[in-house]
């Protein structure tokens, strides 16, 4: 009698707890496209400050937040958290920044803002290791689990050559506008990883993949969805034993951060910057062949700014 | 109404609490509950403190010597106070319909004794198989890590899904890592033996065949305090022989057989003339039931060679099944899009948790309580079935397909109640050696397809794979020195069904030279301006 009790306790307080949570906020069914272009720069480069100051001046140089991000709409931050390490290794986004990212959202209007990373060491370590996960709750956003395949939906790609199709994160489909943060990283198999690369962590089955022309994936999954706005970390930059680097003498001081919405143009800037050119990127290439964005930086209207 | 909390109630609220848990700490998934005190919540459990003190002694593993002096003073309430498989059989004999109505038994001295005997026999010849599988402790851990894990993985994910209707997150899904489905008969069948027992008869598992209930009862015969029948005020209603579900209580002399008494105290409670209660014994023999033969004990025996033999049998019969799985595997797999992974591997030795030093002191110490196989985070130890030997069975190893080791995790070593898996610190255990690389060139996509790839050493958290120039592509090469063996590069590996890198266990561990990279200072940016 007693167990039966408990049960149907358990069970009542269960359902409360669900209607709460409902009252508390349904996601959004409109979408709103995000406004795209109207502003002067193709690209905005930064160099010589801190993570943060850097952001405030490339966003400005944008056109602002509100730009991308309009009142009541859900937001997908998307940062690199695929490893557990500290955050002084670069292998991880800087966490102060992705905080401050998502305050801004927040602070324009953003109904909801999400994180999450499908990560590559174990995820709630990362998470927590990589200090986004305090970084990010403390500045009023949420991190979201992307730890099984439960969280994935499968999408299909009509444009791509060798991935067709593709278990994405169900945040990447309900959310309103998806801003990506990389970090520039060295990286053992395609040289760097920046904007396009950080794209496998909203996908789930990466080892197809690796299977099948990595780099025409890579360029591929661009074709399907780009983000609205991609924000490169490179202020710590590891420039040798990457992606997870061994230690900090793997970790060159860039201080620097880049932001555009060409996902192909961020990358390449990028790319220079960690001493690389764009077109011996594979994958940044074939997504310039394939006309996803543009990697001749010289035909570009870039702002450079020295802090 | 106040009552003074009797004996039997103090013992019920204990073992409901610690069995609750106890039952946590071995399904939880969240690291919920520091290694602390995980270690003080089992510091008591007999068999694993025995073990680690005999292993690695120290301090933390004076547990059993605490429960030795306490059953020496009032008997054997390791049974019914902290035993966790004792206490599941109390339970479940509560479960029945009818209040259960139990007889006094004869004892079994000779079964018990002769199965203590055979485990202590082999434990010091270096098998643990037959303690692991008879030894409460471990019984109970397997079944909540085995069984009711997964129902509270599944009842967890039930609710992700309904919150999931509410946008809310949280609460996360997990996945369960199937453990071999040989192991889980075993468990099983035990499972099922145990329970129908208690149901029937009440704790006779533990009068009769566990080898920690009969190493006790050769303490508690000369317990110092001893539940008695004060013969005069006894009125032999026969009550107290209802409730005990030790079946120790004898009307015919008025006497309580204590070395099978599991101090419940069920006794005293139905005692209307209180007419039992803890003596002094004073050294005094209690007056021992004689023996006598019991035709029951020789199917007992029977049973158990039955069992040997057939585990034996299925070990065999797998091996069989597995290889013939795995020479299909290539084949049947439909229309295969790349040759690459279609070469076999063989793994020269399975690879153990850091911390276990070596393969023999591992298989003599581990007691497959699944303690680590619930707390390791990144589900890499699986119970084993036949890998690291057939009499290894359920003892966890590396299971690769499953994940791999963490590189700055080192909760199997702080959580290992025996001492199989010691504790290491993070600076050590980055360096342990579990196993070594080794590339099969044959099976990689970027040999086989001309394709980059890459993933093995995207994950090595020591750059023991560096890709290296290749025909225009990037191609793994390997440095097995400073090798740890995670296993990251093997679980990253896209090819099937074999991998084209993989880790070789050493049978003893090594300590892994470091990398050259090494330094705690990043370095000074030459870009004075914008490269564009």
């Amino acid at each position: 009698m007693k167990r039966r009790d408990f049960l149907k306790k358990g069970l009542g307080a269960g359902l409360m707890a669900g209607a709460l949570l409902k009252v508390g906020g349904v996601g959004s069914v409109a979408k709103g496209s995000p406004a795209a272009s109207d502003s002067a720069f193709d690209l905005v480069a930064v160099m010589g400050g801190e993570p943060v100051p850097m952001f405030d001046k490339a966003i400005a140089a944008m056109g602002g937040l509100g730009r991308f991000v309009k009142k009541g709409q859900s937001v997908l931050v998307k940062p690199n958290i695929g490893w557990d390490t500290a955050p002084e290794l670069g292998g991880n986004t800087n966490p102060r920044l992705v905080a401050h990212i998502v305050k801004q959202c927040l602070r324009v209007g953003a109904k909801e803002v999400y994180v999450f990373d499908n990560t590559c060491d174990n995820w709630s370590r990362c998470y927590a290791n990589s200090g986004i996960e305090d970084a990010v709750k403390g500045a009023g956003g949420k991190v979201v689990p992307a730890n099984t395949e439960n969280y994935f939906k499968p999408v299909s790609i009509p444009n791509g050559k060798r991935l067709k199709e593709a278990k994405v994160h169900e945040l990447v489909l309900s959310c309103d506008v998806f801003i990506n943060v990389p970090i520039l990283k060295h990286h053992s198999s395609t040289k760097v990883t920046i904007s396009m690369k950080n794209l496998m962590g909203i996908v789930w089955d990466r080892r197809y993949w690796h299977k099948n022309d990595l780099h025409q994936c890579i360029a591929d999954f661009v074709t399907w969805r780009k983000p609205d706005l991609n924000v490169v970390d490179a202020y710590r930059v590891i420039t040798r034993n990457g992606p997870r680097g061994v230690s900090q003498a793997d970790v060159v001081m860039k201080k620097s951060l880049l932001m555009s919405t060409d996902i192909v143009a961020a990358d390449a800037a990028a790319a220079k910057i960690f001493g690389v050119e764009p077109c011996e990127v594979p994958h940044i290439k074939i997504a310039h062949e394939m006309g996803v964005g543009n990697m001749n930086l010289d035909e570009l209207n870039i702002e450079r700014i020295r802090m | 109404m106040l009552k003074r909390l009797s004996l039997k109630n103090l013992r019920r609220i204990i073992a409901a609490v610690y069995l609750a848990l106890f039952t946590f700490i071995f399904i939880d998934f969240s690291e919920n509950f520091s290694s602390g005190f995980i270690n003080g919540l089992l510091y008591l459990q007999f068999t694993p403190s025995l073990l680690k003190f005999l292993k690695v002694g120290g301090l933390i593993a004076t547990g059993f010597i605490v429960v030795l002096l306490l059953t020496l003073l009032f008997g054997r309430a390791y049974c019914s106070f902290l035993c966790p498989l004792g206490i599941l059989q109390d339970i479940m004999a509560r479960l029945r319909a009818k209040r259960p109505r139990y007889k006094y038994l004869k004892p079994r001295n000779i079964v018990r004794y002769a199965i203590l005997t055979i485990v202590v026999v082999l434990t010091i010849a270096g098998s643990l198989f037959m303690l692991y599988l008879l030894d409460p402790y471990s019984i109970a851990g397997r079944i909540f890590s085995d069984f009711v894990r997964p129902a509270y993985y599944g009842v967890n994910n039930f609710f992700v899904m309904i919150l999931g209707f509410f946008n809310s997150y949280a609460f996360h899904h997990v996945d369960f890592k199937p453990i071999p489905w040989q192991g889980m008969a075993i468990t099983g069948a035990v499972v099922a033996v145990i329970g129908f027992m208690a149901w029937k008869w009440g704790r006779l598992y533990c009068n009769s065949i566990c080898p920690v209930g009969a190493f006790l009862s050769l303490i508690s015969r000369y317990s110092l305090f001893r539940l008695k029948i004060d013969e005069k005020s006894c009125i032999a209603c026969n009550r107290c022989v209802r409730d005990c579900k030790a079946g120790c209580i004898s009307l015919k002399d008025k006497s309580i057989d204590f070395s099978r008494c599991v101090a419940c105290y069920n006794c005293m409670d139905s005692c209307r003339e209180g007419s039992i209660s803890y003596q002094l014994a004073f050294g005094r023999k209690s007056s021992d039931v004689p023996v006598e033969t019991d035709p029951t004990r020789r199917s007992f025996v029977t049973t158990f060679a039955g069992m040997l033999i057939g585990l034996a049998a299925m070990g065999w019969a797998d091996k069989l099944f597995a290889q013939r799985r795995i020479r299909n595997r290539g084949v049947n797999q439909g229309p295969q899009v790349s040759a690459a992974g279609s070469k076999p591997n063989r793994r020269s030795a399975p690879i153990t948790p850091p911390g276990s030093y070596n393969h023999d002191d591992y298989r003599n110490t581990c007691t497959a309580c699944h303690l680590c196989v619930t707390a390791c985070p990144s589900h890499v130890l699986q119970p084993s079935f036949n890998e690291l030997g057939i009499f290894s069975m359920l003892q966890p190893h590396m299971d690769f397909r499953s994940g791999f080791c963490n590189y700055e995790c080192t909760k199997c070593s702080e959580v290992c109640p025996t001492g199989a898996i010691r504790l290491l610190d993070l600076e050590t255990k980055k360096r342990t050696q579990i196993g070594k690389v080794v590339f099969h060139r044959g099976n990689c996509i970027v040999r086989v397809d001309r394709t980059e790839c890459g993933a093995c050493s995207e994950h090595c958290p020591t750059k023991a794979v560096q890709m290296v120039p290749w025909q225009g592509l990037l191609i793994p090469e390997v440095n097995p020195e400073i090798c740890i063996g995670c296993g990251a590069c093997e679980h990253a590996c896209p090819t099937e069904p074999y991998k084209a890198i993989y880790v070789n266990g050493n049978p003893v561990h090594q300590v892994a030279k470091m990398h050259e990279s090494i330094g705690n200072r990043p370095k000074e940016s030459e870009l004075d301006d914008f490269p564009f």
